[in-house]
């Protein structure tokens, strides 16, 4: 008897001294109205339903706060796999692929004020044409884009392009779809709005992925090449025409590039690279615009996300620490010096600029 | 050692063509039989009376001893039997049939079939748990994972139920570090090193041999954290005939019809069973505060699977068995939900077959010789139309043939040693979309191990017995490996003292050498941004476990298991990116993984009550950097809990000349602690508790018995995910309904 009571005790024991649940994070505090902010949308890991998080960097204030619709939601999550963000009249519009849906918030107090699911989509780019009030919403998987309408949300319309469309472009009443095909496709569908109907599909290279407008209106495409065929294709960038659809001047790189494309109103474009040994980007090489002359490694690391500042002409450049920690946002000055870093959250994908 | 006068069961055999046995007046043989399961026992000792060996019973019970002269006193041993003595006379025509009676201590009544060298689990260095036949009855679930996921140092990875994989994760380690054997022979996949524990039906299942700890210098490559091996439904002592029918939560159905017969030497069981769910199980979603109930879709499963068993006497050294199973299986694969409108169209076919064939045959009297062959396909399609990459929808396939031969020798060098030594060879041909080109590959690993007791040490208080063993294997081209492993089991002698004498305590402690080789998608996979590495290394890896044993009889049985684990991992094989989109895998991690497991059984004799408890830790951390810079050395790897416990309540009554013949039913409660589903330890998926119950019956309508269970899971309504992203169903009800002649 006594032997079966020292036993029971020793169980009683070992129940209760198992570990507890650590400590999840502090229920994160609305971020303060901020004038001058850098809002970074972090994807998150893939399978998470509440791995996309909204970091927001006060730039007079030098902090960054985390979490920002949590700590101005009751919690509520974003949802999974956050993939673009844009601002535009006050508001902040988010994307999430993993969950297929658009969160609006304030800037203002970042209180969600829309939402809309969008079940099959597969999304992964949004434009915002506030000419004509929509929202073009790539569907990657799906090869095509779908239409929205600006202030409900709701589906207009969807147009077919090409493979695994990505990075998009306006340009009077035209806009610019680049096909991806994760390298397998070679065109940019171009679609006469608000007709939605296809204008014509240009051939370029492997991968278009990136497009970017320069000050003269032409766009660049950013095509990242592909490892895959045979024999494998290196990046290259194009200098598209939007009135007359033609390719005025063309780049070729020796290596592959990760295919974000920025363009700042300093003269250059930046580009991501790729770097051996990593899956989420690469170095930043920088275009001249007037002369197409290219430095290579204009600043040395692995970028997964790039954006320049309109007004400072900085260059934010966010390393993804392979998605095994938080993400890390740098920022260059216009001659590719480091001016300043803050960490951010898990697969910094999107940047933008409230000013 | 108990000896004691029996009564002898004594039948007259004669064989299949009427011939009565003819051997010399001065050959004794016999069959020895489990007085309670009837089944033959092999590897018991005959001894005369002056202790000495006389002959082993082979794999099928058998014995032959030649006797110079009568009277002669035998005595019969084996560890979890109970002693016996038999004076015989004079010679005898006919048959021994000796029944031994198992020991209450269900420790040592297993033979550990899976082990190279035949064993009992209280005669091994190893930490072995053995999931019996019985156990298996009362346990609820229809999968292998169900079976499993309660056994102290795995854990049990669910992507969701019914359709949903289960992989194993044992003592803090991948899942490719188990391996996993059937009947004694390999069936983890060479593709991908996976072995889906939810495809495997627990109903033809005898029982399930869980070896901790590294075991390459025995079973050769993959045996890094330890080998499970599963024994199939053997054939019956006489003809019988069963059918079954579940029916459950979710669309749950399942049927199953087998049957045995025994014609002279020749014994078969046949198994068909087919499964069907919808798995639309409802679900909660959680967004902050905001809950929101959900439906799981395309989580259906459809699979059928037949087996055959037979065995063959051939002559009186010589027994020839033969098993072949089918396996076809349709299901939907789900996929994470991350949000309101998670839809996935993926679904999955898999077929696996397997034939083996094994003879075995007494060289001599203290020598026995094994030769088993397999043949195995295993084929599997992954297809997702909603997945589309430059125009093309997400449709990979594998298929691998394999062929294996695996011939043994087991030696009685002496009363003391024994040796067993013995080769497998291995060719697989592979063949697939995710590989540039069909693969074969061919594998060679020899083996010799042995166990030796120390008499003349500390002979008084404890026998001390030392296993040393070692392998080489060659894989494909260039993997070798050399896999040594030495153990020690100390068992101390039961005390004549008071209330020491009913303890029974052994101490054992085992370090190995072990290795995974790469799988063949590892080295040669090529598409969807994936491509392999043909110059991979092996993963090598040091483990060392040390435990204790105890078990007392007193007011029914305890038996008391703490054992202490360390395995040091390096070149983990990691993928990795490889700077063109795509990721490669590389040898690049050192692991740590160790922990504690302890276990409780008590229980009153004829299983009338029966209480199970354990407890496992387990720390699995990365001891180096995956890449320069890397911030998450010594982090806790994802997926592994910390702890978890296991307890479990079972009632069994057995009633005779009733109509009722047998009720009880289990309650089972197992914890699950937190785990963490990032590199860097910061998100975490929270600890929960499970319950299941089940209620069963026997009713006896002589000569037909029918049974009934009922089975509840997820008692309490817990809201858990073992996986983040895939969500666990709530309380759902199976009920099973059959009959047996």
């Amino acid at each position: 008897m006594r032997a079966q009571l020292l036993l029971a005790v020793l169980l009683l024991f070992i129940l209760t001294s198992c570990r507890k649940d650590p400590a999840g994070p502090d229920q994160s505090l609305p971020a303060p109205p901020v004038l001058k902010a850098i809002y970074v949308l972090n994807e998150g890991n893939y399978g998470d339903p509440a791995g996309a998080r909204l970091s927001l960097h006060d730039v007079d204030g030098d902090t960054t706060y985390y979490d920002v619709i949590e700590g101005a939601n009751n919690g509520t999550h974003l949802g999974s796999t956050g993939d673009d963000l844009k601002l535009y009249n006050g508001r902040a519009y988010i994307l999430m692929s993993g969950s297929e849906n658009i969160v609006v918030v304030s800037l203002v107090d970042h209180v969600i004020q829309q939402s809309a699911t969008y079940p099959g989509s597969t999304p992964h780019d949004i434009l915002i044409d506030s000419v004509r009030s929509r929202i073009y919403m790539t569907r990657l998987y799906a090869n095509s884009i779908l239409i929205l309408d600006l202030a409900s949300l709701s589906v207009l319309d969807s147009v077919t392009v090409g493979a695994n469309p990505q990075g998009m472009a306006l340009s009077g009443n035209s806009l610019f779809v680049c096909n991806s095909g994760y390298g397998g496709d070679r065109t940019v569908t171009v679609i006469a709005v608000p007709a939605d109907t296809i204008r014509a599909t240009l051939t370029l290279d492997d991968g278009p992925t990136g497009i970017a407008a320069a000050p003269d209106g032409k766009l660049w495409v950013a095509c990242t090449g592909n490892a895959f065929a045979s024999p494998p294709t290196t990046g290259k960038v194009f200098v598209l025409n939007p009135s007359t659809l033609a390719v005025e001047n063309s780049i070729t790189f020796t290596e592959n590039l990760w295919g974000s494309i920025v363009i700042g109103d300093d003269g250059y474009a930046y580009i991501v690279g790729v770097t051996s040994g990593s899956f989420y980007g690469g170095p930043i090489h920088r275009i001249f615009l007037s002369t197409r002359a290219v430095r290579i490694n204009f600043v040395q690391g692995t970028f997964f996300a790039l954006a320049v500042d309109p007004l400072s002409d900085e260059i934010y450049a966010a390393d993804a620490n392979e998605f095994m920690a938080n993400g890390e946002m740098n920022v260059f000055s216009n001659d590719g010096a480091l001016m300043q870093f803050f960490t951010v959250q898990r697969g910094p994908g999107a940047i933008a600029f409230k000013r | 050692m108990m000896t004691r006068v029996i009564h002898i069961v004594v039948g007259i055999l004669f064989c299949l063509h009427g011939e009565g046995y003819s051997h010399e007046a001065k050959h004794v043989k016999g069959i020895l039989l489990d007085a309670v399961s009837g089944d033959r026992i092999p590897y018991v000792q005959i001894l005369n009376e002056k202790d000495l060996v006389l002959a082993i019973s082979d794999s099928a019970g058998r014995f032959t001893l030649s006797v110079p002269t009568f009277p002669v006193s035998l005595s019969f041993r084996l560890d979890g039997y109970e002693g016996q003595a038999l004076l015989l006379d004079a010679p005898i025509d006919t048959m021994l049939r000796i029944s031994l009676r198992p020991r209450l201590f269900t420790m040592g009544e297993i033979v550990v079939t899976s082990a190279r060298l035949s064993q009992t689990l209280s005669s091994s260095p190893s930490s072995i748990r053995v999931i019996s036949k019985e156990e298996i009855s009362r346990t609820s679930g229809t999968s292998l994972a169900d079976l499993l996921s309660p056994v102290e140092g795995l854990f049990v990875k669910n992507y969701g139920a019914g359709s949903g994989a289960k992989t194993i994760s044992q003592r803090g380690m991948g899942t490719e570090h188990t391996l996993f054997l059937l009947n004694g022979m390999r069936i983890s996949n060479t593709q991908n090193g996976l072995v889906d524990l939810g495809l495997l039906p627990v109903d033809e299942i005898d029982r399930v041999e869980v070896i901790r700890g590294g075991h390459s210098a025995s079973f050769g490559a993959d045996a890094v954290a330890g080998v499970i091996n599963i024994v199939p439904g053997s054939i019956p002592a006489q003809n019988t005939v069963r059918a079954a029918s579940t029916v459950g939560s979710f669309g749950y159905r399942r049927y199953q019809l087998s049957g045995g017969f025994i014609s002279g030497q020749l014994g078969i069981r046949l198994h068909y069973g087919q499964e069907k769910s919808d798995e639309d199980f409802p679900f909660r979603f959680h967004n902050g505060n905001n809950v929101t109930e959900l439906q799981r879709a395309n989580s259906d499963l459809d699979a059928r699977f037949g087996n055959i068993n037979a065995s063959l006497t051939l002559d009186d050294e010589t027994e020839l068995h033969a098993f072949a199973s089918v396996y076809r299986s349709e299901r939907g694969v789900g996929g994470p939900v991350v949000g309101l409108s998670s839809t996935s169209n993926a679904r999955q076919n898999d077929e696996d077959d397997v034939l083996q064939i094994g003879l075995g045959s007494d060289l001599s009297k203290t020598a026995h010789l094994t030769t088993n062959i397999q043949i195995r396909y295993a084929y599997q399609r992954y297809n997702d139309p909603g997945l589309v990459v430059a125009n093309v929808p997400l449709n990979t396939y594998f298929k691998n043939l394999e062929m294996r031969i695996e011939p043994k020798i087991e030696v009685q060098l002496s009363a003391d040693s024994r040796l067993a030594t013995g080769f497998d060879l291995a060719h697989v041909k592979a063949e697939g979309n995710s590989m540039k080109s069909n693969r074969q590959r061919t594998q060679f690993g020899a083996y010799m191990l042995g166990d030796h007791h120390l008499r003349s040490i500390a002979a008084r208080f404890a026998d001390i017995v030392l296993f040393p063993a070692v392998r080489y294997d060659v894989v494909g081209s260039d993997v070798s490996a050399v896999s040594p492993q030495f153990g020690l089991l100390v068992s101390f002698r039961e005390s004549d003292a008071g209330v020491l004498k009913r303890l029974k305590s052994a101490l054992r402690a085992s370090i190995a050498r072990s290795f995974r080789s790469p799988t063949l998608n590892e080295l040669f996979f090529n598409g969807g941004g994936g491509i392999g590495n043909p110059n991979l290394e092996p993963e090598r890896s040091t483990s060392l476990d040390a435990g204790v044993s105890l078990s007392y009889g007193l007011f029914g049985d305890h038996q008391i298991q703490g054992t202490y684990f360390r395995n040091d991992m390096t070149d983990r094989i990691v993928w990795v990116a490889a700077g063109t989109g795509a990721v490669t895998p590389k040898n690049l991690r050192s692991v740590r993984a160790e922990g504690f497991e302890a276990s409780y059984r008590w229980s009153l004799p004829d299983n009338l009550v029966r209480l199970e408890a354990n407890y496992t830790s387990a720390e699995s951390r990365k001891t180096s950097a995956d890449y320069p810079g890397d911030p998450n050395i010594n982090a806790q790897l994802i997926y592994i809990p910390l702890e978890m416990v296991n307890l479990s309540l079972s009632v069994e009554k057995t009633f005779d000349n009733s109509l009722l013949d047998q009720l009880g039913g289990t309650f089972a409660h197992s914890f699950v602690g937190y785990r963490y589903y990032t590199e860097d330890n910061t998100g975490f998926l929270p600890s929960y508790w499970v319950a299941n119950m089940n209620i069963r019956a026997r009713l006896s309508f002589r000569p037909i018995t029918a049974f009934i269970k009922c089975e509840i899971s997820n008692l309490f309504n817990e809201d858990y995910q073992v996986i983040i992203g895939y969500p666990m169903p709530q309380r759902s009800f199976r009920l099973t309904v059959g009959v047996e002649y």
